[in-house]
């Protein structure tokens, strides 16, 4: 295992954007994990200064309309945005690859089948969905992270799909057959590996996608009221972008930052998986 | 250069039991949009053990076709709907699907035509062939990866242990053909089959590569069924074959009765149509006409449209198979119409 990962390493590390975006990944993973510590103020805190103050030693990125430390917040929104939507994106790829694969390998009745239940949460209105959780299973992030797989999920399904409709063409699969495999372990084993960079790059999509969706669910009230987000922040933003320009910039910049990082990790790790790269 | 000096076997004569695949009247039609494909329509043939057997025709004549049929990779649409397959005494359409797997690749082996497609691009060498060992050989990967490596070796490659790690594109198309060799060979199976294995292959490498497989097949004692269009190929390394056209076997025969005395105008066109290094005419020879369409194929005798002997009988009835010596058949009006076999 330590072998494999050296090597992983000695590869990955060439691709310096894909370095880079790791690096500031890992930052913010840093940031979220610490956040007791290094915040100022516990998250949500109102009235630790003035509304709208500019930044300051004491408030660092200044204060937002309720005046609240934006530097804690931010830190504080850190962890509750990562892991969501990390935990969403992972959900979403599993169930994605899962229906795109057996449904594009088997084509006929399974594939119509599974599209057609793919698309029944492709019609699902967001919001209705979002209700439906939380009259269920009350408001807490367990209920954003499901209502964010089941809503992003059908995409993975069906960029997996497209690519197995011409992977089980593909004369090796044919040939696996010959070898005594079985179904399941051509889609899985052989065919798979072959359909990763597609996987990979869509789970950069999917997170970007997550991030927004929980954004507009917290803001509508259907997150944790216990806890904030970089999304929250960005859309209580919106009406005061003209008097505080700070409350907009540090959540915004920081998910585009994550969102960055992510893809150009998506893009370092689809490098290390290419047989074909110059070694 | 042939050798004529072992008398080549003939199954047909041997009393059922000892040929090692023996396929009976063989009917598989394949339902498409345009009609049915009658692509493999009453064949026999049968395969001894440690024989070299070829199956000659043109694209289309169903060779592949019957080739797959036996271990039930039929394509989209395709139906048995007659006949037997009986392998090491068991009939194969008998066998459920989870049997019929341990059949491919334990039993019975292919190797394809391009190895540049027919590998995974993306997974080491060593993994596909170790892959196989795992299947069908209770080894764990581990274990599995040494009997690549010893696979690899067995093949002719040099430092097999630092090839099990290359991926595909990294290797020529030589080479890549070993490999598909070695995967064939690596769970020792009682029947390779072998479909157009040298088509895509320069011609030195050709020989390499037939070279290889008479070795192996002789170390093993497992069969070989090479199917090829290329009567070159039949002549080097057979000992029996079968000429296939628009889905029937329309001659059988020992490779010298073949070449030597041919009996099917189709075979003899063939082999006139052949190029050789003694040719000295300038014109190239080819059987006029095209390939029957298996969808609505010719009446009578799939081949009377383009026979130059033609009768009128041919036209209106199948020609029953005749057995014309002790070893060759053919199915010819040419030849009477006593039914044998």
């Amino acid at each position: 295992m330590g072998q494999t990962l050296r090597r992983f390493w000695s590869i990955y590390k060439q691709n310096k954007l894909g370095v880079f975006g790791l690096i500031i990944l890992a930052v913010f993973t840093a940031l979220a994990i610490l956040a007791p510590v290094l915040a100022f103020y516990p998250p949500l805190h109102t009235g630790a200064g003035d509304a709208f103050m500019s930044p300051s030693w004491q408030y660092p990125l200044g204060t937002d309309d309720l005046g609240r430390d934006l530097y804690s917040e931010t830190l504080y929104g850190a962890r509750v945005t990562l892991v969501i939507s990390f935990l969403a994106v992972a959900t979403s790829t599993i169930v994605g690859v899962g229906f795109g694969a057996v449904a594009g390998y088997y084509g006929g009745f399974v594939d119509s089948t599974l599209m057609r239940v793919t698309e029944m949460f492709l019609v699902i209105p967001p919001i209705f969905m979002a209700l439906v959780f939380v009259a269920l299973f009350g408001t807490s992030i367990w209920s954003v992270v499901a209502v964010i797989a089941l809503l992003s999920w059908p995409q993975t399904a069906r960029l997996v799909r497209a690519d197995f409709l011409s992977l089980r063409e593909r004369p090796y699969a044919k040939a696996a057959r010959t070898t005594g495999c079985s179904n399941f372990h051509i889609i899985f084993f052989e065919l798979l590996p072959n359909a990763m960079p597609t996987v990979i790059v869509n789970m950069s999509l999917t997170q970007a996608l997550a991030i927004l969706i929980e954004s507009a669910l917290s803001f509508l009230g259907f997150g944790d009221p216990s806890m904030v987000s970089w999304g929250l922040m960005l859309n209580n933003a919106q009406q005061f972008f003209r008097q505080s320009w700070t409350m907009v910039f540090f959540p915004g910049m920081s998910i585009f930052l994550v969102v960055l990082s992510l893809n150009l990790i998506g893009e370092g790790l689809n490098d290390v998986l290419n047989p074909r790269r110059k070694q | 250069m042939v050798s004529f000096m072992s008398t080549p076997k003939y199954p047909e004569d041997i009393k059922g039991g000892e040929a090692l695949l023996s396929v009976r009247n063989l009917r598989m039609h394949i339902s498409t949009h345009e009609g049915v494909v009658k692509a493999v329509d009453g064949v026999n043939l049968q395969i001894g053990r440690g024989e070299i057997v070829g199956l000659v025709g043109e694209s289309g004549s169903g060779k592949s076709m019957t080739s797959r049929t036996v271990v039930d990779l039929l394509p989209p649409g395709g139906q048995v709907l007659d006949g037997e397959i009986e392998f090491k005494g068991r009939n194969l359409l008998e066998l459920p699907e989870y049997e019929m797997r341990k059949v491919r690749g334990g039993e019975i082996a292919f190797i394809f035509q391009n190895p540049t497609t027919y590998l995974n691009p993306v997974l080491k060498i060593g993994d596909q062939i170790a892959e196989a060992v795992v299947l069908h050989q209770s080894l764990d990967l581990q274990a599995a990866r040494k009997v690549a490596i010893q696979c690899l070796k067995e093949v002719g490659l040099r430092s097999p242990e630092l090839l099990v790690s290359n991926y595909p594109h990294q290797l020529s198309g030589g080479m890549l053909q070993r490999v598909m060799i070695a995967l064939a060979l690596s769970c020792k199976p009682d029947l390779l089959i072998a479909d157009e294995c040298t088509t895509d292959l320069d011609v030195t490498t050709q020989l390499q590569i037939l070279e290889l497989l008479k070795a192996s097949v002789a170390a093993s004692g497992s069969s070989l069924l090479l199917i090829t269009h290329n009567l070159g190929v039949i002549a080097h390394m057979c000992e029996r074959v079968y000429v296939m056209y628009g889905g029937k076997v329309v001659e059988s025969a020992g490779l010298f009765d073949l070449f030597e005395n041919p009996k099917h105008p189709y075979t003899r066109g063939l082999l006139k149509s052949t190029l050789s290094a003694d040719s000295t005419s300038s014109e190239l020879i080819s059987i006029k006409g095209s390939v029957a369409d298996l969808i609505n194929p010719p009446t009578g005798c799939r081949f009377h449209p383009r026979c130059d002997e033609v009768m009128d009988i041919c036209k209106h009835q199948e020609p029953p198979t005749t057995q014309i010596t002790g070893s060759q058949y053919a199915a010819c009006h040419l030849y009477g119409s006593e039914k044998t076999s």
